[in-house]
């Protein structure tokens, strides 16, 4: 029943007050976040929709569900791809995630995005006699460093490590050179060898090497259940690398972009852009709680319905960019988060809306038990569907399920 | 002739059977050229530490992540002489528990490739990966 409830955990908004009378148009309270995956995010799919396979494996078996076993178009499909870590990057091991060149940050955090909707009646941003095809990518161009713990734990673990490698390895050769059984299989195999010529792949060979490595892991086995200093090594080993956690801190720059095709009564050659956003993220976040947020967006939107000076309702294509700054503060060990951030909006190409901003503050404190309260404040954007610009929402929420 | 079901699973559960050992011979000439290792360990997000001795020298202490490739010797001059490779493999990956460790060999007789490699049970668990290659010239 617990795990039920785990599983139905869900927040369920109990007190809300906007001033604004119509809120057609979402107002997002965080709207300073460059999307994880930019090509679900341009065709509207929640994150939790976004596939994310680690493995080819994995990859096929969601291609295949979402295809009825390749027999048909998916339909509403979103998947987030890292070539680098889904062909199982051989050779990246801890000591390289740390790297601050450009290759290495490159090629670990790049992400291919695809997202396609077809048929959706419910929707309606969407023509449900067309097909939308969205591409994204996104990667960072510099990201932050190991915390202060991570390192600290990282570094006891090689040390650790190193010391059970050396002592295993010395004292491992010393056994096998001393050992009777093992340099009579030695010598045998030597003599094999020279009779077939330097066969190496001769059944006697193999059998004998398969004896020598039988042994050596048995004497090996022996060393590292007998030496104490291994065993005690091992164990604290064991701990830190439980703990382990990667963490990261300081300045980061990320970069996505994207665009959705939209074809026009399912037919390919009559395709045109349904929109498009490329975003630039940069700032820095510090173990102390804060966090400083820098984006600019570029947002491409064609037919888009928009409000002109005197109130009137047109429609146009519509190219914008957003520049903006957030800040926030969230102490790991405080329930109290305080967060505001204020966006320059500008229309590129319309004379008719005017540059617009927004500025909000966002209070928020954790009643623990699955319980948050939220306040929100401040200015949205003028020149939208909505009328009136003022935020003011006060949210009391609250998830079902086990208590946390 | 068509192989038994029973020979294909065999095959398979052998090719994923777990090995940390390796004790092998490696072939090499009378020549000056040099023989390289390289070693490539993971899975990724894993972390590994190498210690190496050859003959009796230690020649690499606490390397982190894989080795890259690098000359052991002439071929003349390593006949006769064993390689000791110890390598702890540490499961610090949350995404899977797969540690492994390929060494290659090149500049001997021929180019060859060993693979080691194991599924720990436990977040956190560490495995021990140690090799012996002697060198040897007929």
């Amino acid at each position: 029943m617990k795990n039920l409830c785990t599983l139905l955990t869900c927040c369920i908004l109990l007190n809300t007050a906007f001033s604004q009378v119509d809120d057609t148009a979402k107002v997002k309270l965080d709207l300073l976040r460059a999307p994880a995956s930019p090509a679900a995010n341009l065709l509207g799919f929640a994150t939790s929709d976004i596939e994310k396979p680690t493995d080819i494996s994995a990859f096929m078996a969601s291609l295949q569900s979402s295809s009825g076993n390749n027999s048909i178009l998916p339909s509403n499909y979103a998947v987030d791809l890292a070539p680098f870590w889904l062909f199982r990057a051989k050779g990246l091991t801890t000591d390289k995630m740390d790297s601050k060149k450009f290759s290495d940050v490159f090629r670990q955090t790049f992400v291919f995005s695809t997202a396609v909707r077809g048929a959706d009646s419910t929707s309606k941003e969407y023509n449900p006699a067309n097909f939308y095809n969205s591409f994204g990518i996104k990667f960072s161009i510099k990201r932050g460093a190991f915390s202060r713990q991570t390192t600290e734990t990282l570094d006891t673990i090689n040390l650790l490590a190193s010391q059970v490698a050396a002592d295993v390895n010395a004292t491992l050769k010393s056994t096998l050179d001393s050992n009777a059984a093992y340099q009579l299989l030695a010598e045998e195999r030597r003599n094999r060898i020279r009779e077939n010529g330097g066969n190496m792949n001769d059944p006697q060979v193999l059998a004998i090497n398969k004896k020598m490595a039988a042994l050596q892991e048995e004497l090996r086995n022996g060393i590292v259940a007998q030496k104490e200093l291994i065993h005690s090594r091992l164990a604290l080993l064991k701990t830190k690398a439980e703990a382990f956690r990667i963490e990261r801190f300081g300045f980061f720059i990320d970069l996505a972009g994207g665009a959705t095709l939209e074809y026009v009564d399912k037919i390919f050659s009559q395709s045109n852009v349904h929109n498009a956003g490329a975003w630039l993220t940069f700032g820095a976040n510090y173990e102390s709680g804060w966090t400083l947020l820098g984006i600019t967006r570029y947002l491409f939107n064609p037919k888009k319905a928009f409000a002109d000076n005197a109130g009137l309702l047109k429609t146009g294509d519509v190219s914008t960019f957003d520049a903006g700054a957030r800040i926030i503060y969230n102490h790991p060990k405080s329930k109290f988060a305080l967060s505001g951030e204020g966006i320059y909006r500008s229309v590129l190409n319309n004379d008719i809306v005017d540059p617009s901003w927004r500025l909000v503050v966002n209070a928020e404190y954790d009643l623990g038990n699955n319980q948050r309260l939220t306040f929100a404040f401040g200015r949205h954007f003028s020149g939208m569907v909505t009328r009136g610009n003022v935020i003011a929402a006060l949210n009391f929420l609250k998830g079902f399920g086990n208590r946390r | 002739m068509a192989k038994s079901a029973k020979s294909i699973a065999k095959t398979i559960d052998a090719a994923f059977e777990e090995k940390t050992t390796l004790d092998t011979a490696y072939l090499v000439d009378g020549s000056n050229r040099p023989v390289t290792l390289e070693i490539i360990v993971g899975a990724p997000g894993q972390t590994a530490v190498t210690d190496m001795i050859l003959g009796d020298e230690p020649i690499l202490r606490g390397k982190k992540g894989s080795v890259n490739e690098f000359t052991l010797d002439i071929n003349k001059a390593l006949n006769g002489k064993k390689l000791h490779i110890t390598t702890v493999m540490i499961d610090t990956s949350r995404d899977t528990n797969n540690v492994e460790s390929i060494i290659r060999l090149r500049g001997g007789f021929k180019f060859i490739e060993y693979e080691l490699f194991k599924v720990v049970k436990n977040e956190g668990d560490n495995a021990i990966f140690t090799s012996v290659i002697e060198f040897f010239k007929l």
